[in-house]
């Protein structure tokens, strides 16, 4: 797959999750809101990009 | 600048609506652009009815020019889509194919979310994190990829870099959200510019 290829298909790839996430969030109560951040915030911190190998 | 991907929903909307009533009505191709402009200044002023409690001439001028722009868009993509099926470009159809359906996800998707300017701190905040926690994965996924191309490992390596920077302001970020505090000048533009060279430099 050539370097256009790829890059097309991640900027579609972005925009299909931007727009899950919109879906997603716009579902929420206030409540749901705040324990998805914590959850969110829990999860970022263990992830690392030092830990992606390198290549 | 702000992300509002459903901006491009009236243009894509558009071009499937003006594809439908050329196959159906022979027009002269001269008319076609001059249509698609009609079609999207009339449908900007529908929205602009639909949204609007107070129309001012400033706002009318806003809704056609956004209109006008939508207009010329769908022209484009119509051209683009009319020369990938003329040529059977197959990548290119695909591609055209699959921006369509993109393109009205998002649009639906952000129909009725608080516009970018409008979003509290913490709103912000969640994205941020969220784009971050999806662009992650999606490396590592790329990374430990046995079957990964040279392409790739170029995109991993690049977006490994970003990422550093990336955590670091939005957990900062979202440490003056989630405390009241005011988030200074210049940090979300920052974070914002990184989220940009992430999702147009391949992921």
């Amino acid at each position: 797959m050539s370097t256009t290829a790829i890059i097309s298909a991640e900027v579609l790839k972005v925009l299909i999750m931007l727009a899950f996430q919109e879906l997603k969030r716009k579902g929420m109560t206030a409540e749901e809101f705040d324990e998805y951040a914590r959850t969110l915030r829990a999860e970022i911190d263990d992830l690392d990009p030092a830990d992606i190998p390198a290549v | 600048m702000e992300i509002t991907i459903g901006q491009f929903t009236l243009p894509v909307l558009l071009t499937v609506v003006l594809g439908l009533i050329y196959s159906i009505i022979a027009i002269p191709n001269r008319f076609k652009p001059i249509i698609a402009v009609l079609c999207g200044m009339g449908l900007a002023m529908l929205g602009m009815v639909y949204a609007e409690t107070v129309i001012t001439a400033k706002i009318v001028i806003e809704y056609l020019l956004a209109g006008l722009m939508g207009g010329a868009a769908a022209v484009g993509l119509y051209e683009i889509q009319a020369k990938a099926l003329k040529r059977k470009k197959m990548p290119s159809m695909i591609i055209v194919a699959l921006l369509i359906p993109t393109f009205l996800l998002a649009g639906c998707a952000t129909f009725g979310v608080k516009p970018w300017g409008e979003r509290t701190a913490i709103e912000k905040s969640v994205f941020f994190m969220d784009f971050y926690k999806s662009q992650y994965n999606d490396t590592m996924a790329m990374a430990t990829n046995p079957e990964i191309t040279e392409p790739q490992k170029k995109i991993v390596r690049e977006k490994k870099k970003l990422l550093f920077n990336m955590k670091l302001l939005v957990r900062s970020y979202d440490d003056y959200a989630k405390g009241g505090l005011t988030v200074p000048d210049g940090l979300e533009q920052k974070i914002l510019d990184l989220i940009n060279r992430l999702a147009t430099m391949g992921g």
